[in-house]
Formats: C-alpha cells, structure tokens, sequence
C-alpha cells in the first residue's frame, strides 16, 4: 500500500552538493578561504532526483533441499547484511527489507510489497545473495530460493519473473538498480553502454542522468560459477569488491556506472569471474542512472563536522531508528542423521 | 508467512548398512575357560524413521565369530557342555523407540535380541531383554558430526533352542563415531563399539563376554 506522506520528501542535499556543480576538490577546499560548507534544507532548487532511498536486501545461506543439490552456502547473509548496514549508515537509504533465507515466496511477496510502496521519484536498489542456476538447453536463468527443490525448475524464480517484477517496481519509480551475486546472474540483463567518460562526471551529468529513468543491472558473473568466499573475507568476491568500492568512495555522488566498472576490473582482476552491468531489458530504461549519495564523504582541510550531507526521508518517521526491517527465518536446524543407536 | 516451514513436522526415513570387524572374548566362569575369536564380525541392515524428536528404527545384523580354541560353554537347564574349536554365528535385532529430549541428545528404549547358534552342533542361545539408552550427536562442521550412544539391559532372559529359559544376564553397549555427510542424502560413517554381556546360568555359573568392533556404515536418508 502507497504511502501518501511520502511525497513530501525533504531534498537531497546540501552546500556540498550545490558546490559540486563545479564538482571540483578545489571548490570546496576553498573552505580554507572562507566559504562556509553547511547543509542547505531547499530542496525546490536542486535538480538532482528528489526521491527516497529503498533496498530490498536477500541473502541465502541454508538451503533445504533434500535432494542435496542446493548445499548452504555461507557468506550470503554475512553479504546481505553488509550490504543493508552499508547502505543505510552511508548511503542515506531509509527504508531497507533485509531478507534472509527467502523462500520462493517470501521473495515474490516481498518484490510485490516493495512495488506497493515505492513512489515515482524513489530510487530503489534490489540486492539478491544466494545461488544460481542456468538451463543449458534453454539458456534460462534461475535465482534459486531456499525451498528449491532439487531439479524441479518450476520451485525455482525464473529470470522471466524477476524481470517482471523489476520491471513493474521500475514502472512505479525513477531509478531502480537490480544487483545479483548468484551464478549465471548475467543472463538476466543485457549489456548496454551509456557511452560515458570519466570526464563527463559533471553536476551537469549528474543532473541529465539523474532526471533519466532507469532500470540498471549489476551482475556477479555472466553465465558462469561464481565463488562463495573471497580469501576468507565472510564475502563472495563480487560483494567483497562492492561493499570495498562503496566504502571507499569519497564522491557525494556516484554512479552505477562508475561504481560497476570498478567492481566489474577488481574482480576480474582478482578472481576467475567477469562481473557484467547493463539495462533490464524491455523494464523502460531511458539511460538515467541510479546515483548513490555518500553521507560522509570527506573533504580535504574542512572539519568533517561541517560537511553535511542528506539524502530524501520518509517525513514523519524516524529514519535511522527503523531504517532496516529484517526479515529473518529462524535458523534451520541443519538436518544431522547418525546411525540409529543399538545396544 | 516465515513460520510455515517450521511449523510442519520433518519425518525422515533412513535406510542404513553396517559392516563390523569384531573380536569375541570372555570366560567362562568357575571351572571353564576363557575364550576369545580369533576373527569375526557381522554385517548389518537398518531402517529407521524420524518424526521432529522422536524416532523409532529396526536394525539386524549377523556374522560369525571363530574359536579355534576354547568357546562360550553351552548351557541347558541340566547340562552345562564345553565346547571348543567352533564357529558361532551371532545374530542381533533391536527395535527401538527414541526421542529427543534435547536438541542433539535423545533417550531410547531397545528391546534387543541376541542368537548365538554354534554351527555345526544342535545348540542355540537367545538372550532377549529391554534396555534403554542415551544417544547425541556433536556437529563439528557442515560436513562432519560425532556420534556415540551408551546403553544397558538390567535384566533379559537366556533360553536355549528348545525354548526352556536357562539363565538370566545383563547387557551394556558403548558406541562412538563420525558421520561424514557427503550430501543431503547420502552418508558415511565409521566408529568402535563395545558390548558386554554378564550371564547368570541356573546352575549359578556366571558367564561374561565382552565383543569389541570397528565398524563402517552408510546411510541413505530423506525426507518424506
């Protein structure tokens, strides 16, 4: 169900991102020469997408089949909760579903809740951790939740149906960014370049891109395995790359673009595994960018203190005190069988 | 909508076989002799069937056992027979009822019957009585789990072949292993097991034996 207090969203923003519109370092080191960095509340004047920050976070670790097909993985809830710890503390997103151990459909039901409650200038970030599968006779792909059933593709979630409830939670809103860390998760989307340079990371970007809808895709790999843990990190190499670039970044404002081509060279670099980034295909893509806002972003000689920045909240709830609601099953008792005891 | 799972009972049925290389030794009692195998060991069969905590399973297992020397006397109400140089088959059945009181630790009763036949020679044994016993699993991994189970039978019967009751015994077994989990379905496993019997003949000859194993195992299970 839609929300209608939503609509009065306080703006992105702030000093910093006004001065980003020569987004130059040397601006806002002009600090030292008394230019004052401080929040900014007008939100009529800013160009940038006005719209709140929703996630649907799923992460899936213990699989219940007894087929023995789907084995548990290990670090899809450790990457799922980073994720939505990350996006939340730095990221301004002040609405996240974290889901853990999601079922078909938990998974389904949850997509449906979050089309409900998005609105058209929302931003909204759907983050899947857990396996994968790809039919080699059909080159179909799979997200496979926890309560597949061995072969049985008909308990698994076709890429057809995500695509279709991407697409219609992209039809609700501004900007939507599916990123899926699961084998094969490339054969959900299809490549396509917005043709841009480092150079052309200018306010003026910011602002057409911003204002562009758009239905991006980052995936873990095309169609092939991706690992489980980095290096014993707790992550999978693609989130280890992903939570590395978004705490590392220190723009105020970031794209999917920027952040995927980072993410697609490190792993590459690292592992035996090509990350891909794209459009979803036929979902309404309009070559805009989902754009990150980093919280706290520092800048060169000013006291972090004065550096202010604020992404769109839900008016009338607290942000920070209910910004993750998790959805968690109770830990599966892993099925143990011993040997019946005999005397 | 996240408690549906978890409120429907799991059943499990297991299907299992076991593989013992054991050693039989013990004496006789007052004016006998002691006596041990020489080589021996059995090969089992088991079926059990879990429900949430509790668990009910069916498991028999024969082999033989070989004394070159002395062997387990023979009793009869009357008659007490040496016996030497001679090949025992041993035969085990126990149908047992568990549950677990606690997550990884379970009480069970075992109504266990032993058949001792002495190949080759007109005489058989069966010691039958109710144990009841422990049993709990420590997971170590995802892959790995130690198990063990420790049980005894205050009093069974012994009868001979013709039926007629000849003595009275006790029982304890002690079991220790791991389970190597090669996937949802299929595992193996491998471990000790230590019986002791102490008999109790009419004629107030006490008999005791003690079987020491080393087994191996699998297990296919799933859940209906």
């Amino acid at each position: 169900m839609r929300n209608p207090i939503i609509k009065q969203t306080l703006g992105i923003v702030v000093a910093m991102l006004c001065f980003y519109s020569s987004v130059s370092h040397d601006v806002l080191a002009a600090d030292s020469r008394g230019i004052t960095i401080e929040k900014t509340v007008n939100t009529q004047g800013s160009n940038i997408n006005r719209g709140v920050y929703r996630a649907l976070i799923i992460g899936n670790n213990q699989y219940q089949d007894q087929q023995g097909k789907w084995q548990s993985l290990t670090t899809a809830i450790t990457d799922a909760r980073e994720v939505a710890r990350l996006l939340a503390e730095q990221y301004g997103f002040s609405d996240i579903k974290l889901l853990e151990n999601a079922t078909r459909r938990d998974v389904l039901f949850a997509l449906e809740d979050l089309a409900n409650r998005s609105l058209k200038n929302d931003n909204v970030l759907i983050y899947y951790a857990g396996h994968g599968f790809l039919d080699d006779e059909t080159n179909k792909g799979f997200w496979v939740p926890v309560d597949a059933d061995g072969d049985d593709h008909t308990t698994f979630l076709r890429n057809s149906t995500i695509r279709d409830e991407v697409s219609s939670i992209a039809s609700r809103v501004q900007h939507t960014l599916l990123i899926s860390d699961s084998c094969f998760s490339g054969s959900l989307l299809r490549t396509a370049s917005r043709g841009i340079t480092e150079a052309d990371y200018t306010e003026k970007y910011f602002e057409k891109v911003s204002n562009k809808k758009s239905v991006q895709i980052m995936a873990a790999g095309g169609f092939e395995y991706v690992d489980d843990d980095y290096r014993e990190s707790g992550h999978s190499p693609f989130t280890y790359f992903l939570i590395n670039e978004l705490k590392t970044n220190n723009s105020p404002m970031f794209t999917v673009s920027q952040l995927s081509g980072n993410v697609e060279r490190a792993v590459a670099n690292n592992v035996d595994q090509v990350p891909e980034s794209g459009v979803l295909q036929g979902a309404g893509d309009e070559l805009g960018e989902f754009i990150f806002i980093k919280m706290d972003v520092a800048v060169e000689g000013v006291d972090p203190d004065r550096v202010k920045v604020e992404v769109n909240v839900i008016p009338g709830e607290d942000a920070r005190k209910d910004t993750i609601i998790i959805e968690q099953k109770p830990p599966l008792t892993k099925q143990k069988v011993v040997p019946i005891p005999t005397l | 909508m996240l408690c549906i799972n978890n409120a429907l009972a799991e059943q499990r049925l297991t299907f299992g076989a076991k593989l013992l290389a054991a050693g039989w030794n013990g004496d006789n009692g007052a004016g006998g002799s002691d006596f041990e195998s020489d080589e021996g060991g059995q090969f089992g069969l088991n079926i059990a069937y879990k429900v949430d905590r509790f668990y009910t399973g069916l498991n028999f297992q024969r082999g033989a056992y070989n004394f070159k020397n002395d062997a387990p006397d023979k009793f009869t109400p009357s008659a007490r027979v040496s016996s030497s140089n001679v090949k025992i088959q041993q035969s085990d059945l126990d149908l047992l009822v568990g549950y677990y009181f606690w997550s990884q630790v379970s009480l069970f009763a075992d109504i266990k019957s032993v058949t001792n036949n002495w190949l080759d020679e007109p005489y058989k044994q069966n010691f039958l009585g109710l144990g009841i016993g422990s049993s709990g699993y420590i997971p170590l991994n995802e892959k790995w789990t130690l198990f063990g189970s420790f049980g005894f039978i205050g009093r069974g019967e012994i009868r001979d072949n013709d039926d007629n009751k000849v003595g009275e015994g006790t029982s304890w077994a002690l079991e220790a292993g791991t389970v190597y989990s090669i996937n949802e379905r299929h595992f193996v496993n491998a471990g000790i097991k230590t019986r002791k019997y102490n008999f109790e003949y009419l004629d107030n000859t006490k008999q005791d034996y003690t079987i020491n194993a080393l087994f191996i195992g699998y297990n296919y299970s799933f859940a209906l």
